[in-house]
Order: structure tokens, then C-alpha cells, then sequence
């Protein structure tokens, strides 16, 4: 907060006008940006949604299943609707809610029971379904929410509402605020960390947007860590290029950049400064967290296979702990490739395989190590999908389209009630008949567990105070331990 | 207090005279329709009088909405009825053609608008609600006479009504101001065991038996500065003595109807040591030991700054906890090589200090006889270290460990004589420790409340996915 308390000093009446050495219009102009007691105000507000709730959680890492994971085929488990294979779903089911163009022209809508079979798992006896073995082997550390809704029928608008709590882009994603809002412990790393699997099929594309820091101090932006040879682009020196020299060179750059700040004061000169300054810490502390040579074969059998292939899912999730073991805020996994609007048995299988036994690891390896109690763990798409198929319904073939209405998600870790399961759809999963969960209560609570007033936590940009969940949002109580 | 809020509070005595003066022009009317008198100049007066006091009456009352303490919809419902009975009041004054319609209209709104306003200051229902207590207090009138014959038998210790004669008194005196039918803010109201009951805007206020989780009680404990202290800043404040009685009332079961003893002792609960403590209200407290754990923390010193600055430039992070910062939360994640003088310079702050993590590999034996006066520690997580069965021994002083990491160190069974000396420890982590499994065994039969970690979790194969689709 002491950079605000600078730009305050920076950028008072006085000041400025000598700085700009004119007439009237500057004064005027002065006016307009003394933002002074704005700043003032908005700093206390900061304040005042800290401390105020006792943090369960230290860090988060979210698990994001981009394009829509089905609830029928994962936790959703639907009995009754085996007995209406190929029916067309009943009006009084859809009540004429709209249906996206992909689907709303059919001539049927019919009904399609899951493809694999459902089991049920751990103390609580949760159906889980067959496709996910391992998720279902520790069940009991999850918290599944099956009535998640969201507005947004369309893939882009609806990730970005997740992510930012808004269908435009522009917005500070999650990660963002809570790096704005808690900081992080570690000074050599980013606060806020963004690993995309490699091995997934790209069907909908992902933009660094969704890991941006949209009005907020852009030091506060993900960083994303690839899997090739240079996890975090440009890095390393220059060929032929000593490290004594960039050292050198960096602090004469920060000089000048200084000198730039206290002419203008303007923030992104701050962030450039804190980058650099981060940057250069990366250079030792990054190549040492990717470093997987240390962690034993026990390690990778439990992750399973992929794990030892640098940018799978099953390696980021390894690479996701040790970032955790070190105290990072924020890491963002994600993985593509769950739109099915057709093929869906063939590709879920699929899906589910790579990402299965690694996700069901994570939860296990941050256990032991003491870390999934204050380590909030978070699995979930951007919307569900539809009871019925989309396009041709063969015995073994289909399809399913968007479905915003309810899915399904989980929790797991700091301070969330493990084993328990939340909310209820009806029969087709098509409405939720108990304990609905909108987005924008989902992030309520996941500020909640970190020790943030969701209503607290604001930004004023443009002249408008903005935050995560815009102007709604209620913390799911029920769920917390 | 500010000016708009004093002209507010004129509103609830000035609308009472447009409804008296209004209703008496109306009455005149229809005296002088009926009678066929001249009562000409006195309606005139009359209602100029009443439309000029509900003028009054309208601008006060939107003062006093500004508040914000009231129901939004009621209010705007009885601020355009309020409005309407003004306009036609004095629609009615000017129009004397039409006096006998427009009074009509004007007696009509106004007493929708009186029946608003009163919705607003005693709630809704307000018409039926009397009947319930009416027969509340026929209840308890009834209970009374039983166990006066009672006594008369038996001649037993006189006994008297916990929330009759203790709690009711202090509801009355410091709470029903604001939560009553006078006012209900927060949409709260204690005068009737209903309303207790059912809570406020946030829901119930009452969990019989567990005061720490009872709004009612927990409001009361806030610091005086947090807006949710009850009663607000500026009012006159419950006595210790006073807090005490609600917290025994609640802890018993929050009847309203049980008896005590007369002369059973209250517990006291120490008020001025517990003031400071910091309930977010939705926050789970732990049941027993909710009054200890944050007496502790009002007894710290504030941690000195320059001891603070000092470990930050070690880049030691302190994060500070607890309500008013005194707690320590100390995390060694960007300590690159362990210093034993880092430990020393934290040591200044060793009261401060509830949770401690050092992952450090050169942290060794010989820098765990620095811990041993950390007597508040909590978390201690020193796993990844090189400590051994030896230095272990130097935490039996910690006597207030309730969570120990010790995952990936040279601890063996030697230890678990010390490590089951940990009576409050809630989670003990041993994972790739040389603890051997009976080790374990022995630790979970003497550690019947502690949760063991071990990593001896191990995922059963499944044969292959067997979906109805060949993959």
C-alpha cells in the first residue's frame, strides 16, 4: 500500500502544477486527478477486507477442465434416465429455456443415459462413475458440488465468467485479485501461476486473458510456465551474455525507470520495476522448481505415466505441488479438450484417463506432506451438458451440447467439508431442485476460505469500483468446515 | 450525530398530527353534509393544518428513511401513500367544490399509508402478532402459579426463571431500543421468544448450548470499534456481569422457560480480557477452548518493529495473525542457507510466534535447542530438515503444539515417547520418516485424538476402464 501512498504524494495539486508549469487548463486538469482521499478511501477499503474473516486456505490451485465436462459421465449419477434411452426430453423438463444453435433446431431432443456405469465409493458411498478410478479412490476428500450454474451458454463468455466473474474480457482474473489482494509469501516466484497441459486435444482454444490481470497492476498477471526448454520465455541471459552484466545492466535499468516514476508516477512504471526485479529471481528460482530429477519413482508412480513427460497434465499436477510446496498463491492448471458435442463416450474416456490418476494423486501427495489443509484444491469446467444428444443417438454414439442450468464441480482441502455432497439436480440434470450455487458464489466462497471479504476486495478503475463478483455473490456456507 | 438523522427522528411524533387533524377535517365534512351547518372556515383550517403537518410528516420521514435501517419496499410504499395523502390534502383545501370526494380518497390513502407505517416500526403482521404474545404471557403466567404451589409443598430452594428474571431484564435494558417493535434493525427483534428464535436478517442468533456460536452472544465479544459490537459504539454496553448471565443462559440450553436455583452462582466470564477478540461472526469457533486461546493473545506485546523489519531483511516471512497482529505466522520458504542466528533474532519475538515453518535442509539437531522457549507454538512444521530423534527432545517444552510436520526428516521410534507427550496435538505428520509401522501402531493407541499422517496410502489398480465403448 505504500505505492499508493506514493502516487498520492507523487501526484498532489501542488506538485503537479509545477511539474506541468501551465495555466488554468492544467489547474483544471489537477483537479481531475487529485485522487487523494479516492485513494485514501480505497486503500482502507483494501485493509478492511483482509483481516476481517480468519483464513482457512494459503493457496489454491484449480484444476480447469476447459470446454465443459459432462456431469452425467463424472459425478452426476442419473439412474432413472436408462429406462428413456432415445426418448425426447419433455417439455416439462426444459420449459422452453433456450438451447444454444447447435442444438436448438433438432427435431428431437433425446435422452441419453450415461455410457459407463456408476459405483459408489468411500464413507459417504458417492456414485462415482467408472471412468474416473482413482478420483473415486479418494472421494472422501472431496467436497462435490452438483449444482453449479452459470448464465453463460457459450464457451468464451462462460470461462471468462468463471475466471473473472464477468462474460467480457477485461476483467483481473482470480488469480490476479488474490495476488493483488494476499500477495505471496514466496519473493522469487509469481504469485500467480498458469500450467496448460500439453496432451490435451485444443478443441477450444485458451487466451493468456483468462490468466490477466485486467485493471489491476499488471505485476499481478499469470505467469504461464511452459513445457519446453524455457518454462518462462525469455528468461535466461542472452547467449554469450554473463550474468554479472545483466545484474548491472538491470539496476541501471531500474534506475531509469525510477527516474521515469517520479516524474510520472504512473503505476505500470512500479510493475515494470517489480518485474524485472521478479524476472531476474526466476532465473535461479524456476529452473530449480522445474527440476523434477530429486522427486522419487514413487512419486511418478503415483501420478502416473505421463508424469514424466514435461507438459501433460499429469507432470503439471507434480509441478503444481512442488510450485505449492513453495508457497505459491495461485497455480491454474488447465486442461482442453472436454467439448463432446459428439463422439462423447470415445473422447470422455479418453479425457477422463489423462487426467484422472493425477488429479487423484495431487489431493493424496499434498496430504501426506500436510499440505491439503491449507492448500484449497478446485476441479471444475465452465459449464455442464446436455440430457439429451446432440446430433445422431446411435447404442454406442453420442453427443452432448452446452448446458449452463447445473453441473457439477468439487473442492477439496483448506477448510471445505470433505466428503460431502452439495446441491441436487433433478432427474435429467437438466434444473437444480436444491441448494443452487451461482458462479459468482463459488468465487464468494473461494475469497471466503482465503480470508477475503468478497464484497471488500475492490478496485476502482475508470471510475467505477469493480470486483470479483461484481455485484452479487453469497459465500455457500454450508460447505465449509 | 449527524443533522438529517436528528430531523429523522421528529418523524415518528409529527405524523401523528396529519392523521388526527386530516381524519377530524374529514369528520367535519361529513358533519356538515349531514347537519347542513356552515363549518366552512374550520374544515378550511383544518385540513390547510393537517396537509401542512404531512408535509412535515413526509419530509421528516424521508430523512429518516435515509437511515437505511428500514425495509426498503415498506418504506417506499409508505413514502408515496404518505405523499399522496399530502397532494390531496391539499388538493382538498383548494378544491372546495369537490371536498367530499377528494377527503374521501385522501382518508382512504392516508390510512394505508398509517398502516404502512406501522408495518415499518412493529413488523408485518403487527395487527395478528399481539394475539401470539398475548397468549405467550398466558403461558407463563400459568407456569408461575404451578410452581408457586409447588414451593408451597415442598417448601424446597426458591427457584426462579433463568430468562424471566435474568435475561429478560437485560434484553429489555440494553437491546430492545433497536430490536423490538419499536425498531427492528437488522431485521431482528428480541421481545418475544418467536422472534428470538427465529433470528435476524442473518439468520438465527440462538444455538442452545453453544453461546461461542450464538450471534446473540458472540456480537456481544466483538471489539467495541467493529461495527457488528453489540450493543453499537455509543450505547450504554452490557456489564461483564450482564455477559455472563447470556452466556449461561445460552450454555444451559437458552430456555424460556427453565429455573435455576435462586441462589446458584452465575460463572463469571472476564470480560475486559476477552473484549478484544475477534469473531467473524460466520466463523466456527472451537468449542472449549475459545476463551483461553484468545486470552492468550491479548496478554502478548505488540511485536517490536524493528525486530520485525530485521527478519523481513533476512527475507524471514512474518505474517501477522490474530486480531490485532500480534500473532506470528513465520515461514523460512525464501531463506536460500539456513543461519542459526536467524532463529536467535526470532527468538525475541518467542511469545509471539504461533506457527513456525523451516524447510531448510542445513536446520539441523543442533538448532533445535532454540525452539524450546517458543512456548506458544502451535504449527510447527519442520519438515525436509535434518533433525533427528535427538533433537526432538527439545520440544517437550512445547507444550501448546496442537499440529507437527515432521514428514521427510531422521525422526525414528525413539521419539515417540516425546511425540505422544503432545496432549493438545490434532495432526502429526510422519510421512518418509524412519518411524517403523508398529511405531505408528503405538503413536495412534496413545494418541487417541491425534490424526496421524503417514502417506501409507497407496492406489488400488483399477483393471482397465471398462466402459460399454472400446477405447
Amino acid at each position: 500500500m505504500k505505492d499508493l501512498e506514493n502516487i498520492t504524494k507523487k501526484l498532489d495539486r501542488r506538485n503537479f502544477l509545477q511539474k506541468t508549469a501551465s495555466g488554468l487548463g492544467a489547474f483544471a486538469l489537477g483537479n481531475l486527478l487529485s485522487t487523494s482521499s479516492d485513494a485514501k478511501s480505497f486503500e482502507k477499503d483494501l485493509l478492511a477486507a483482509l483481516p476481517s474473516i480468519a483464513p482457512k486456505a494459503k493457496r489454491v490451485v484449480y484444476l480447469f477442465m476447459a470446454g465443459g465436462p459432462s456431469q452425467f459421465e463424472t459425478f452426476d449419477y442419473k439412474p432413472r434416465l436408462s429406462n428413456m434411452f432415445g426418448q425426447d426430453l419433455p417439455d416439462s423438463v426444459r420449459k422452453g429455456q433456450r438451447l444454444t444453435g447447435m442444438s436448438a433446431n433438432q427435431a428431437v431432443l433425446p435422452v441419453v443415459p450415461s455410457a459407463f456405469k456408476f459405483n459408489q465409493h468411500g464413507k459417504n458411498k458417492t456414485w462415482v462413475s467408472e471412468l474416473l478410478p482413482y478420483t473415486a479412490q479418494v472421494v472422501d476428500e472431496l467436497c462435490i458440488i452438483k449444482s453449479l450454474y452459470t448464465e453463460q451458454i457459450n464457451h468464451d463468455p462462460a470461462i471468462t465468467f468463471f475466471q473473472t466473474g464477468h462474460q467480457l474480457p477485461g476483467r483481473p482474473s482470480i488469480g490476479s485479485w488474490l495476488s493483488y489482494g494476499l500477495g505471496s509469501e514466496n519473493q522469487n516466484l509469481p504469485a500467480f501461476i498458469v500450467l496448460i497441459s500439453k496432451n490435451a486435444a485444443k478443441d477450444q482454444p485458451l487466451y493468456a486473458r483468462l490468466w490477466g490481470n485486467g485493471f489491476l497492476p499488471s505485476e499481478h498477471q499469470g505467469v504461464q510456465f511452459r513445457s519446453g526448454k524455457d518454462p518462462v520465455l525469455f528468461l535466461n541471459n542472452p547467449e554469450g551474455y554473463d550474468g554479472a552484466d545483466r545484474q548491472e545492466m538491470l539496476s541501471y535499468l531500474t534506475q531509469l525507470n525510477q527516474l521515469q516514476n517520479d516524474k510520472w508516477a504512473d503505476p505500470e512504471v512500479d510493475a515494470r520495476i517489480a518485474q524485472y526485479e521478479m524476472a531476474y529471481r526466476m532465473q535461479t528460482s524456476v529452473p530449480e522448481v522445474m527440476d523434477t530429477t530429486h522427486e522419487s519413482d514413487e512419486v511418478f508412480e503415483l501420478y502416473g505415466p505421463d508424469s514424466r513427460d514435461k507438459g501433460s497434465y499429469a507432470a503439471n499436477c507434480l509441478l503444481a505441488r512442488k510450485l505449492l510446496e513453495k508457497d505459491v498463491r495461485f497455480v491454474q492448471l488447465y486442461h482442453q479438450g472436454w467439448d463432446h458435442h459428439g463422439g462423447l463416450p470415445k473422447n470422455m474416456a479418453q479425457q477422463c484417463k489423462q487426467t484422472d490418476q493425477a488429479t487423484a494423486a495431487l489431493l493424496i501427495d499434498l496430504k501426506r506432506r500436510g499440505m491439503l489443509e491449507d492448500t484449497l484444491v478446485v476441479w471444475g469446467g465452465e459449464f455442464g451438458r446436455t440430457v439429451y444428444s446432440q446430433g445422431k443417438l446411435t447404442q454406442n454414439d453420442y453427443g452432448r451440447d452446452h448446458h449452463p442450468r447445473c453441473f457439477s464441480m468439487w473442492m477439496a482441502g483448506a477448510g471445505v467439508k470433505a466428503g460431502l455432497s452439495y446441491g441436487q439436480t433433478d432427474d435429467f440434470s437438466y434444473n437444480i431442485v436444491k441448494n443452487p450455487v451461482h458462479v459468482h458464489d463459488f468465487q464468494a466462497t473461494l475469497m471466503h476460505l482465503l480470508g477475503i471479504d468478497h464484497e471488500q476486495l475492490i478496485f476502482k478503475s475508470q471510475g467505477r469500483r469493480f470486483r470479483l463478483t461484481d455485484v452479487s455473490g453469497q459465500v455457500v456456507k454450508d460447505i465449509l468446515s | 450525530m449527524d443533522f438529517s438523522k436528528i430531523i429523522g427522528q421528529f418523524h415518528p411524533l409529527l405524523v401523528h398530527l396529519p392523521i388526527g387533524i386530516l381524519l377530524f377535517a374529514f369528520v367535519l365534512i361529513i358533519y356538515e353534509r349531514w347537519q347542513k351547518a356552515n363549518l366552512l372556515s374550520a374544515i378550511s383550517i383544518a385540513l390547510l393544518l393537517g396537509s401542512f403537518a404531512a408535509a412535515l410528516s413526509c419530509l421528516t420521514g424521508w430523512f429518516l428513511a435515509q437511515s437505511g435501517d428500514y425495509d426498503a419496499e415498506l418504506v417506499e410504499k409508505h413514502q408515496w401513500t404518505g405523499i399522496s395523502s399530502c397532494i390531496l390534502g391539499f388538493s382538498a383545501y383548494f378544491f372546495q367544490k369537490q371536498r367530499m370526494l377528494i377527503s374521501s380518497i385522501m382518508v382512504a390513502v392516508l390510512a394505508v399509508a398509517g398502516h404502512f407505517g406501522g408495518t415499518i416500526t412493529h413488523g408485518e403482521n403487527y395487527l395478528f402478532a399481539s394475539d401470539e404474545k398475548a397468549s405467550d404471557t398466558a403461558i407463563i403466567s400459568e407456569k408461575d402459579t404451578k410452581i408457586d404451589s409447588t414451593n408451597q409443598t415442598k417448601n424446597l430452594v426458591k427457584q426462579t426463571f433463568l430468562y424471566k428474571e435474568k435475561v429478560l431484564p437485560i434484553l429489555e435494558k440494553k437491546c430492545y431500543n433497536c430490536h423490538s417493535s419499536r425498531k427492528k434493525k437488522g431485521g431482528l427483534r428480541l421481545d418475544n421468544e418467536v422472534f428470538i428464535r427465529k433470528g435476524g436478517k442473518n439468520g438465527e442468533i440462538l444455538k442452545a448450548g453453544n453461546p461461542n456460536k450464538s450471534l446473540l452472544y458472540s456480537h456481544l465479544l466483538l471489539p467495541l470499534e467493529k461495527e457488528k459490537h453489540m450493543p453499537p459504539k455509543g450505547k450504554p454496553q452490557l456489564t461483564s456481569n450482564e455477559i455472563s448471565i447470556i452466556n449461561f443462559w445460552i450454555k444451559k440450553g437458552a430456555s424460556f422457560t427453565g429455573e435455576i436455583e435462586d441462589e446458584t452462582i452465575i460463572p463469571q466470564i472476564k470480560v475486559a480480557e476477552i473484549s478484544n477478540v475477534n469473531i467473524a461472526s460466520e466463523e466456527v469457533l472451537s468449542k472449549e477452548s475459545f476463551e483461553n486461546l484468545l486470552t492468550a493473545e491479548t496478554k502478548l506485546d505488540i511485536p517490536n518493529e524493528m525486530v520485525l523489519q530485521k527478519l523481513k531483511n533476512q527475507k524471514i516471512v512474518v505474517n501477522l495473525e490474530g486480531n490485532s497482529g500480534k500473532k506470528l505466522d513465520v515461514n523460512f520458504v525464501n531463506v536460500k542457507n539456513y543461519n542459526p542466528t536467524y532463529l536467535s533474532d526470532l527468538q525475541e519475538l518467542k511469545e509471539n510466534v504461533f506457527s513456525l515453518k523451516i524447510n531448510n535442509k542445513e536446520f539441523s539437531d543442533a538448532d533445535m535447542d532454540q525452539l524450546k522457549e517458543f512456548n506458544n507454538l502451535e504449527k510447527l512444521n519442520l519438515e525436509r530438515t535434518s533433525i533427528t530423534d535427538k533433537g526432538i527432545k527439545n520440544l517437550e517444552s512445547l507444550k501448546n503444539l496442537r499440529q507437527l510436520n515432521l514428514y521427510n526428516t531422521e525422526v525414528s521410534d525413539e521419539s515417540i515417547e516425546t511425540i505422544s507427550s503432545f496432549k493438545n496435538l490434532k495432526v502429526l505428520y510422519l510421512w518418509k520418516t524412519k518411524i517403523s509401522e508398529e511405531g505408528i501402531e503405538k503413536l495412534k493407541k496413545k494418541m487417541s485424538n491425534t490424526r496421524i499422517e503417514y502417506g501409507n496410502f497407496k492406489f488400488s489398480k483399477p483393471d482397465s476402464l471398462k466402459g460399454t465403448v472400446k477405447l
